[in-house]
C-alpha cells in the first residue's frame, strides 16, 4: 500500500513538471526563455537581450505583447519555437523599438494565431534583421503579419545602413498584409528572397487599392541608396476580401506608390505565367 | 349683435405685422457699427501712401543699379514679380476709381452709399469692376508660384486668394461674394483699399529683396549722426568707422575690384529659406572648383557637397552659422567675405485626405472610399518632396453623438481597420482622424490638427 502512494505521488510529480508553464510579466533587463511552454497575458518589456531557445512554445493572451529595445535571438530547430495566441484570446505579438547596435535573429520559429506577429515600430534601429526559415501561419489580425516603419530619419548624415532580410519564410493563412513604410530607402537595406505567400487575405474595401495587398509599402525619389530585392519568392491565391460582404474580390500580391520611376519584380512566381494576368495583381502607383 | 365681436385675423395680420418689423430691425446692422470703416478706410489710405514713397525711392535705386541687377537670376525674378503686381496695383485702383466714377454719375459719395449695398452691387457686377479684379489677383497669384524664386510673403493667404472661401462658420462663400457681395459700401470699399495696399506692400518687399541681392538694404539715417541703422531681420548698427568718411575714396560696386570668382559668388549664393535637415543648395550653377579657386568655412561645421554645378548642404540644428569664403587660387587661403545664415525649423506640415471633394467638413461617404491615405504637404518654395513621414494616427467613427469605434492606422495608407470603419460610415456620422504623427528629416516629431468630417450621404 505504501510504495503504491509513493508510485501514484511520484506520477503525479512527474505530471505537473511536465506540464508546468512559466507566466511572464513585468520588465526584465534581460530575458531568457528556455524550452517548454510560457504564457504572456500583458505588455512585457525587456530592455535588454531577449533568447528564445528552441522547444519554447510561447502562449500570448488578450493584451500580452512581448517589447523587445535590445537583441533578439530566436533560433529554433526544425520550427520547434512557437508563438501562439490564444484561441478566442488572441494576444499580439513581439514589438522591436528603440535604437540598439544588437541584432534581430528570428529562425525556424512559428508565429500563428496572432493580432500582429512582428512589428518594428517607428525610431527602431539595429545592426542588421535577420528573419529567416519561419513559418507565419493563420495569424488572425487585419492590420499587419510584419510591420516595419522606418528607423529615425535623424542619421541622414550617416553611411550607415541596416540589412534587412527576410528569407526562405512561409506566410500561409494569414489575414493581413506585411507592410514597409518605405521600400526604398537609405538607411535600410530590405531582401525579401524565397519566400512562399499562399493563401493570404486581406481585408479593405470592394476598391483594390495600394494598401489591400499581400505586400505593399512606399519607393520615394526621396531615398536613393537602397531599393528593396523582391526575388525568387511565390505569391499563390492571396486575395482582398471585402471587410463588409466578406467576400473574395481581387487577387492582391503587391503594392507599390511613390514618386520613384520604377521597380524591379522580376523573377518571382505571382500565380500565373502570363504577362496579362500578372499585371492584375499588383498595383503600382509611382 | 356686433357689439363684443373680435376680428381674429385682423389681429393676426397686425401681429405678423409687428413680428417681421422685430426682425427687420435686428437684422439691419447698425450704421455705427459700420461708421468707424471710414477710419479704417483713412488708415489704409495714409499707410499706402507712405509705403508709395518708399516704392518710389526703391524704384530709383533699382534703375541705377540695373546692371548689376541683371547678373542676380534670383534679384531679376523678384522684379519680374514687382512688374507684375505693378499692373494688379494698376487694375484695382481702377476698380476703386470706377466706383468713385459711378458715385459721381449718380450725383452721390461715399458717405452717402456708406450703409448700402445695392448701388454699390450693381457698380461692383459691372465689366469694369470685381470681375476684371478676381481675374488679375488670380493670374497674379499663378504668376508668383510659377516664378523661379519668390519671398514667403504670400497674398494668397492674406487677401485670401481662393476660389472659393470658407467664412469662420465653416460655410463655403465664392471669393468675390465672400468679399464684396451683398455687402454695404463700407465693407466693399474698405477691401478694394486693402487689397490695393497688400499689393503696394507686396511689390515694396520684392523690390527690397532684389536690392539685397546686390547688397542695398533698408536704413535709417540720420545728417546729424554718422551712425546707420540697418532694418534686416533685427536692428544692425554700423559703428562709425565702418563708414565711409566725407573725403575718403570710395569705389562703385561694380568696378574691376570684384572679379569674377566673387561676382559669381554673390550671384549664384541663396542663403534665404534655409531649413533644418533639407538639402538646401548654397551655390547654384556654379562652375568654380572648391578646393582649387575657393573654400568655404561653415561654423558650426557642416558639409558641403557638390553636385554638378550647385553645392548642396545640410544643416543638421537651427539657429545661425556663419559663411567665410577664401579665394585659394593664388595658392593662399584669403578671406572673400563672411556672411551670417540663419536655419530655420521646418515649419509644421499641413495634412489632408488625398482624394476628390474631401477639403470640406461635409463630405459623401463616395467620395472617402475613393481615398486611399493621408497626406501631408510643407509650403516651402521650391520642395517638391514632403521631408518626412506619417507614421500613425487614429481613425474615431461617431455614430448618434457616441463613439462607435476606433483604430490606430500605422503609416498613410488606410490600413484594413481604417477600411473597415470607413466602410460602416452612415449619414450624419463623423470621422475624425485624430493623434497624426509626423516625423520629419530633421529629426522632429510634429502632431497635426485633426481631420473632421461630417458624412452627408
Amino acid at each position: 500500500m505504501k510504495r503504491l502512494f509513493f508510485l501514484i505521488l511520484t506520477l503525479q510529480v512527474i505530471t505537473n513538471v511536465s506540464y508546468a508553464q512559466d507566466t511572464l510579466a513585468g520588465n526584465y533587463s534581460k530575458l531568457n526563455i528556455s524550452s517548454g511552454k510560457h504564457i504572456i497575458k500583458e505588455v512585457v518589456t525587456i530592455t535588454g537581450k531577449l533568447t528564445v531557445e528552441a522547444g519554447a512554445k510561447i502562449e500570448f493572451i488578450e493584451a500580452g505583447v512581448l517589447v523587445c529595445e535590445s537583441a533578439v535571438e530566436i533560433i529554433g530547430k526544425n520550427h520547434n519555437i512557437e508563438f501562439a495566441g490564444k484561441n478566442k484570446l488572441e494576444g499580439v505579438g513581439l514589438i522591436i523599438k528603440n535604437a540598439d547596435s544588437s541584432q534581430v535573429d528570428i529562425s525556424n520559429a512559428v508565429f500563428k494565431g496572432l493580432q500582429l506577429p512582428i512589428f518594428f515600430d517607428f525610431g527602431w534601429k539595429r545592426l542588421a534583421v535577420n528573419i529567416s526559415d519561419n513559418e507565419f501561419v493563420n495569424n488572425i489580425g487585419k492590420v499587419s503579419v510584419l510591420q516595419v516603419l522606418n528607423p529615425p530619419f535623424n542619421f541622414n548624415q550617416s553611411d550607415d545602413y541596416i540589412p534587412f532580410r527576410i528569407i526562405h519564410n512561409l506566410f500561409a493563412g494569414n489575414n493581413a498584409a506585411i507592410y514597409f513604410e518605405d521600400l526604398k530607402s537609405d538607411h535600410v537595406k530590405i531582401e525579401i528572397t524565397n519566400n512562399t505567400f499562399a493563401n493570404n487575405s486581406v481585408y479593405g474595401f470592394k476598391n483594390y487599392n495600394i494598401s489591400t495587398n499581400l505586400i505593399y509599402g512606399r519607393a520615394d525619389q526621396l531615398f536613393s541608396r537602397f531599393s528593396a530585392k523582391l526575388e525568387g519568392n511565390s505569391f499563390v491565391s492571396n486575395y482582398l476580401v471585402d471587410n463588409l460582404s466578406d467576400t473574395i474580390v481581387h487577387i492582391a500580391n503587391f503594392g507599390v506608390y511613390g514618386t520613384d520611376k520604377t521597380f524591379d519584380l522580376a523573377n518571382n512566381y505571382w500565380g500565373f505565367s502570363n504577362k496579362e494576368n500578372i499585371l492584375k495583381d499588383y498595383m503600382i502607383k509611382l | 349683435m356686433a357689439e363684443g365681436h373680435v376680428d381674429v385675423k385682423r389681429y393676426q395680420i397686425i401681429s405678423l405685422l409687428y413680428i417681421v418689423f422685430i426682425c427687420f430691425s435686428v437684422i439691419n446692422i447698425k450704421i455705427s457699427v459700420l461708421d468707424s470703416n471710414s477710419y479704417t478706410i483713412k488708415s489704409l489710405q495714409s499707410i499706402e501712401k507712405e509705403e508709395l514713397k518708399k516704392v518710389a525711392i526703391s524704384n530709383k535705386i533699382i534703375n541705377d543699379n540695373l546692371e548689376l541687377i541683371n547678373r542676380s537670376s534670383k534679384a531679376v525674378s523678384y522684379l519680374k514679380i514687382r512688374t507684375r503686381l505693378t499692373q494688379s496695383y494698376a487694375v484695382v485702383n481702377g476698380v476703386l476709381k470706377h466706383v468713385d466714377d459711378e458715385f459721381v454719375k449718380e450725383k452721390t459719395n461715399i458717405s452717402k452709399q456708406f450703409n448700402s449695398r445695392n448701388l454699390i452691387e450693381e457698380i461692383l457686377k459691372s465689366d469694369k469692376g470685381v470681375k476684371l479684379l478676381e481675374k488679375d489677383l488670380f493670374e497674379l497669384s499663378d504668376f508668383i508660384k510659377k516664378a523661379s524664386f519668390k519671398l514667403d510673403a504670400s497674398l494668397d493667404e492674406v487677401i485670401p486668394l481662393k476660389k472659393t472661401v470658407t467664412t469662420i462658420k465653416g460655410k463655403q462663400e465664392e471669393w468675390s461674394y465672400y468679399l464684396f457681395f451683398h455687402k454695404p459700401t463700407a465693407i466693399s470699399y474698405m477691401q478694394l483699399e486693402r487689397i490695393k495696399l497688400l499689393i503696394t506692400k507686396t511689390q515694396l518687399l520684392y523690390q527690397e529683396a532684389a536690392l539685397a541681392e546686390i547688397g542695398y538694404m533698408p536704413t535709417y539715417f540720420s545728417q546729424f549722426n554718422p551712425k546707420l541703422y540697418v532694418l534686416k531681420a533685427s536692428v544692425k548698427e554700423y559703428k562709425e568707422e565702418d563708414i565711409i568718411k566725407p573725403g575718403q575714396k570710395v569705389v562703385n560696386i561694380t568696378d574691376d575690384v570684384y572679379d569674377d570668382l566673387f561676382k559669381k559668388i554673390l550671384s549664384s549664393l541663396h542663403t534665404e529659406n534655409i531649413f533644418v535637415g533639407l538639402n538646401n543648395t548654397l551655390l547654384k550653377d556654379f562652375d568654380f572648383m572648391m578646393g582649387t579657386d575657393f573654400d568655404v568655412d561653415i561654423s558650426p561645421k557642416v558639409n558641403l557637397v557638390k553636385t554638378d554645378k550647385n553645392y548642396r548642404v545640410v544643416f543638421n540644428k537651427t539657429g545661425e552659422y556663419l559663411l567665410r569664403f577664401y579665394d585659394t587660387r593664388r595658392g593662399q587661403k584669403k578671406v572673400l567675405f563672411e556672411k551670417r545664415i540663419v536655419v530655420n525649423p521646418i515649419p509644421d506640415p499641413i495634412v489632408h485626405v488625398k482624394g476628390d471633394n474631401l477639403n470640406s467638413y461635409a463630405i459623401s461617404v463616395k467620395d472617402l472610399l475613393g481615398a486611399e491615405r493621408l497626406e501631408a504637404s510643407l509650403e516651402i518654395n521650391n520642395l517638391n518632396f514632403f521631408p518626412g513621414r506619417i507614421n500613425s494616427y487614429k481613425v474615431i467613427r461617431i455614430h448618434n453623438g457616441k463613439e462607435e469605434e476606433s483604430v490606430s492606422n500605422y503609416g498613410e495608407l488606410f490600413q484594413s481597420t481604417t477600411q473597415k470603419v470607413l466602410g460602416a460610415l452612415k449619414k450624419n456620422d463623423l470621422l475624425i482622424f485624430d493623434n497624426v504623427n509626423i516625423s520629419l528629416v530633421d529629426g522632429s516629431t510634429r502632431t497635426s490638427a485633426p481631420i473632421i468630417y461630417k458624412i452627408i450621404d
